[in-house]
């Protein structure tokens, strides 16, 4: 039997203990899955089910169990789902945390998958780039995974005074944190996003943090300049190394970053 | 001078520095004014077009100095561009730099002007404006100079995360003759007041959770490899002693580059030694938190690491009657002991054991390096290799890619670029 779901956490939870009720033989299915010829059954999401199941396993295997979970799921990998529900299974038999286990292709495939999300987001707490536009600091990133949820509290916290929005281009969110307040993840939509360099504003104009947002800065930040060539003069020429580089930071990322990696050959003598 | 010019001579001045690793203490801002927290794990925030990762923004208050090192590039001797920060001016560009996000907060050094505490007295100038006029709270790393008194190491330490003081030259003799401002003493008295000063916190701590910090990242210090005729095993037991007569949070190694000309230190055209400075972190690491004894890992007899092989694989090849052991009654320790095994793929065998006997290949998905750790280990009665090697053909195939590139990124990964130091 195929259960699918809404795309959300709570949905995924939701099925996926339907299926640790049943004997086994069920398979989680994402909405953008390939339909199987067999019959699917749609779940119906349970409203604060995730929470109340996080505790379950949380008290009943472990306390690094949800969030285990919750990150393996974030990843996206093909398959994922089923290889989560494998892992509770044999960490309810067992009665303890099953990440353990890395013998068991499960374990491994989920305790991977949760590396794979926590790595892209801890890459994420270094390279995100705050431009200050007006007294707001914004930032606009790309990440292969959904990192926003797992980001949110560390910029809180480091900035909590401190407007500032980390916009995630692929997924059309935003982390929103009005200075002192409380940060949260707010849908942008794509017009509002593609008005981005027309200084239109985003959000209901009330909201401190969106007031200025997206705006062109009148003049250029010096800091932005001072950091280059900073940047620029703390490397070594007669030891560029490209490939080590990019082995730590993709390419793929460069565009938003601030400093210009590979300009360092360009730069005025000190 | 602009500020913009003084980052670019002051940044270059300090980049052959090692050390730049930003973590060992948590601090949190949720709570209370001011911006910025700390991260145990350490953050990296770009990567230098050579592939090294910045975490602090590293400077020199000023690369004017007085002294006169053989070894250093900003010795007064030497004609370089120089420039100072004001302490406000650095204040600023630090915490403009980490409201951005450039960076986890900031690592200075600093030429010596006039005497040790005119220095340190510029140097706690800039932390107080930061800690006190702007509320910083990120990450603040700095080098005491040798021969500050007590009172100004107790005011960098209050203001400080981290604090060190370079030990450089691994012997006296090597110090007196390269280093003649700089006597012994003026390296080990701060030292010592900065440990027994942390210990008597961690007491303080302890009785009242709000008393001030001093140093709460602990200190390090960095020894340079290569300048001298300095062996392995005199470099090695200096460090140990260091850690524990100082309680060190670590000891930095960094390959020697020649700057200058001078009659007691190799040609200019030497090669910095960088793959020695690689086994000497592998030691250091063996003896931090794989339990080895230095005597274990060299001795008189053999004064020097091996550089083809890493000296844990070096060790159990002066011990093959040890091995194999069986992955599943081996202890913990044991299996640190196994090349190819490290302190959390040992960790996995022991949580892994608990489901079932391990089979041979059960391992590599537990993180175990097979290409070596299978001429070591037996599982489920089978031993994990084809076959034995002899002990001549073993050392070939323990030999990591790193002796053959002549060259090992392995802890421009941890801890920045392995160079000689600048300032202090
Ligand atoms: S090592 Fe320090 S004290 Fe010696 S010359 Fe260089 S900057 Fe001056």
């Amino acid at each position: 039997m195929f259960l699918r779901y809404d795309d959300t956490f709570e949905g995924f939870l939701t099925a996926a203990a339907a299926c640790l009720r049943s004997d086994g033989a069920a398979s989680v299915l994402r909405p953008g899955a390939q339909i199987p010829l067999l019959p699917v059954q749609v779940v119906e999401t349970e409203e604060g089910f995730a929470d109340r199941l996080g505790s379950y396993l949380s008290t009943r295997l472990g306390p690094e169990v949800p969030g285990t979970v919750y990150q393996a799921w974030l990843s996206l990998v093909p398959g994922i789902e089923d290889a989560i529900v494998a892992f509770l299974r044999l960490g309810l038999a067992k009665r303890r945390d099953p990440s353990g286990f890395l013998q068991e292709p499960s374990v491994g495939a989920v305790v991977k998958a949760s590396r794979k999300v926590t790595a892209e987001a801890h890459f994420f707490l270094g390279v995100v780039r705050f431009r200050l536009r007006g007294s707001v600091y914004l930032s606009e990133i790309e990440p292969a995974v959904d990192v926003l949820p797992l980001i949110g509290d560390h910029f809180a916290q480091r900035f909590h005074d401190q407007s500032f929005a980390i916009h995630d281009l692929r997924r059309g969110r935003a982390i929103v944190h009005p200075a002192e307040g409380r940060w949260e993840i707010v849908d942008v939509a794509p017009e509002e996003a593609g008005n981005d360099r027309d200084g239109e504003t985003v959000g209901d104009g009330t909201d401190d943090c969106a007031s200025t947002v997206w705006n062109p800065p009148a003049r250029p930040d010096p800091y932005e300049a001072m950091w280059k060539r900073y940047f620029q003069a703390m490397a070594i020429e007669e030891r560029f190394n490209p490939t080590c580089q990019r082995s730590f930071l993709p390419k793929k990322y460069w565009r938003h970053l601030v400093e210009e990696p590979g300009s360092s050959d360009r730069r005025v003598p000190g | 001078m602009d500020v913009i010019e003084k980052l670019a001579v002051l940044g270059d001045a300090a980049r052959f520095d090692v050390a730049c690793t930003s973590s060992g203490s948590e601090r949190s801002a949720s709570s209370g004014a001011g911006v910025g927290s700390t991260v145990a794990g350490g953050i990296c925030h770009t990567w230098t077009d050579d592939g090294r990762c910045i975490s602090l923004l590293k400077v020199l208050l000023t690369n004017h100095c007085d002294y006169d090192c053989a070894y250093c590039r900003n010795r007064s001797s030497n004609d370089v561009p120089r420039a100072a920060f004001r302490p406000e001016e650095l204040a600023m560009l630090t915490i403009e730099f980490y409201r951005r996000n450039y960076i986890e907060g900031l690592f200075l050094s600093s030429g010596v002007v006039r005497d040790a505490d005119h220095t340190m007295g510029l140097m706690i100038e800039t932390l107080r404006l930061l800690r006190e006029v702007h509320l910083f709270r990120g990450y603040v790393h700095v080098k005491v100079i040798p021969g500050a008194s007590p009172e100004a190491v107790e005011r960098i330490g209050r203001l400080a995360d981290r604090v060190s003081v370079n030990v450089e030259l691994p012997s006296t003799r090597s110090l007196l003759s390269l280093a003649p401002q700089k006597k012994p003493a003026d390296i080990e008295a701060p030292m010592a007041y900065i440990a027994d000063r942390r210990s008597a916190n961690r007491e303080e701590l302890v009785r009242y959770r709000g008393a001030p910090t001093f140093a709460p990242a602990g200190q390090s210090t960095q020894l340079i490899v290569g300048a001298t005729p300095d062996r392995d095993v005199q470099i090695l037991r200096l460090s140990k002693n260091l850690y524990s007569r100082f309680d060190m949070k670590r000891v930095f190694f960094s390959a020697y580059i020649p700057t200058n000309a001078h009659p007691l230190l190799p040609a200019l055209t030497s090669a910095p030694p960088l793959l020695r400075e690689h086994r000497l972190y592998q030691a250091d690491w063996l003896m931090r938190f794989y339990r080895f004894d230095v005597e274990e890992i060299v001795d008189s007899g053999s004064p020097d690491l091996d550089l083809d092989l890493d000296p844990k694989s070096a060790w159990a090849m002066r011990h093959l009657d040890r091995f194999p052991v069986d992955v599943n009654r081996a202890d913990y320790e044991t299996l640190l002991r196994v090349p190819g095994i490290g302190v959390l793929s040992a960790q996995r065998v022991v949580a892994a054991r608990r489901l079932g006997r391990l089979r041979t290949e059960d391992l590599r998905p537990l993180g175990i390096v097979m290409k070596r750790a299978r001429f070591f280990l037996t599982a489920a009665g089978r031993y994990a290799a084809e076959r034995i090697p002899q002990a001549a053909e073993l050392r070939v195939l323990l030999a990591d890619k790193c002796g053959q590139k002549g060259y090992a990124p392995f802890q421009l990964r941890i801890e920045d670029l392995p160079v000689v130091a600048e300032g202090a």
